[in-house]
């Protein structure tokens, strides 16, 4: 899912190195700071050509892409879907197995909505997400979203067990519209990336510092960056 | 059968499990032994779907019946959800073991299900303790 990314976002800063492993992996970041728009944009990514996505939310965005790098046939090959509970969510997941042809990329907005009962319902979340992306053959890439601050403490430690490879998107304070993206791959040198969402829709990417800015909370959720 | 074959055998077995308990001991701490007893007990259910998922149940040693995942490590029994996610005391319940421990020895019972009983059997409740 990680090159699905990069493909959404560009070649990253320097110290970026040219290996991109693939792994589920978990974008965090406040409210407004553009998780949803990225996930779109990781789906869009490839034009045309790229996997066909299915884009879980629960509920529709406000605003839907455009075409990925203007070739319209990029949304034909995107699937939304607005599953309101986990057991909804669960039969989408469900049904993914027995399609004649299933999605190659799988995205989850809103992870934070479907977290429900007790202290292991961030594990089985993300134990279902799992199991459905290995399910097909060949298996889906899987690409979830999580808002910061997590509904609990032990939410971030508990996914990240589940998604080895993280993103996190940090709003420049008192710059609006501007995000610093920071791609952090097990193995890896961090990448990084800077955003500014413009008033019309679009998004202008240019590669930015993978490097942390000194930020003790990346993840908002009150405790040290355990990234 | 099993668990006293691996505590007093000195040649192995047909499994091969001659010297291997101290090992699964070691590496998997006091999990090892109630997981062979699960295995022995055949406690443990590989379930398959028309769409080829699958999920296994193990039956535990209280009478509770939980859910294991294929593809990565989650089961509903109470020691994952507090010893293994929330402690990190350990790598896996004694259920992920019999689990993983059944497969390899082929003493999995298979049950074929829908694919609507299925999602239900992944998104079964976690249990409570007692």
């Amino acid at each position: 899912m990680a090159a699905a990314l990069e493909r959404a976002l560009g070649p990253a800063g320097p110290e970026a190195d040219a290996s991109v492993p693939e792994a589920p992996l978990l974008v965090l970041g406040p409210a407004g700071s553009g998780r949803t728009a990225l996930l779109l944009r990781a789906a869009l990514a490839g034009g045309g050509d790229g996997p066909r996505a299915l884009f879980l939310a629960p509920s529709a965005p406000s605003r839907l892409p455009e075409g990925g790098g203007g070739d319209p046939r990029a949304l034909q090959r995107l699937e939304l879907r607005y599953p309101p509970t986990l057991a909804a969510l669960a039969q989408e997941l469900g049904a993914m197995a027995a399609r004649a042809r299933p999605p190659g990329l799988l995205l989850l907005d809103g992870l934070e909505h479907y977290i429900q009962g007790g202290p292991s319902a961030p594990a089985r979340l993300a134990a279902l997400l799992l199991e459905a992306s290995r399910a097909p053959r060949p298996p889906a890439r899987l690409l979830a979203a999580l808002r910061v601050p997590p509904p609990g403490p032990r939410v971030l430690p508990v996914l990240r067990r589940y998604f080895p490879a993280e993103c996190r998107l940090r709003p420049l304070p008192g710059v609006p519209l501007r995000v610093n993206v920071r791609l952090v791959l097990p193995g890896s040198v961090p990448r990084g990336w800077r955003l500014r969402f413009e008033p019309h829709g679009g998004l202008n990417v240019t590669p930015g510092p993978g490097d942390g800015d000194g930020d003790e909370d990346e993840d908002g959720d009150g405790s040290g960056d355990e990234g | 059968h099993l668990t006293s074959c691996s505590r007093g055998a000195s040649e192995g077995d047909q499994k091969g499990f001659s010297g291997d308990l101290p090992r699964l001991k070691f590496i998997f701490g006091p999990s090892a032994v109630p997981a062979l007893d699960l295995v022995d007990q055949r406690s443990v259910t590989r379930v398959v779907s028309p769409s080829g998922r699958t999920a296994y149940q193990v039956l535990g040693s209280s009478g509770k019946l939980y859910t294991c995942y294929s593809s990565c490590h989650f089961c509903t029994c109470p020691a994952f959800g507090f010893t293994v996610l929330q402690k990190s005391e350990s790598l896996l319940c004694k259920h992920i073991l019999a689990v993983y421990l059944s497969q390899a020895m082929g003493a999995c019972q298979e049950l074929t299900v829908s694919e609507e009983q299925l999602t239900s059997i992944l998104l079964a409740e976690e249990e409570d303790e007692g």
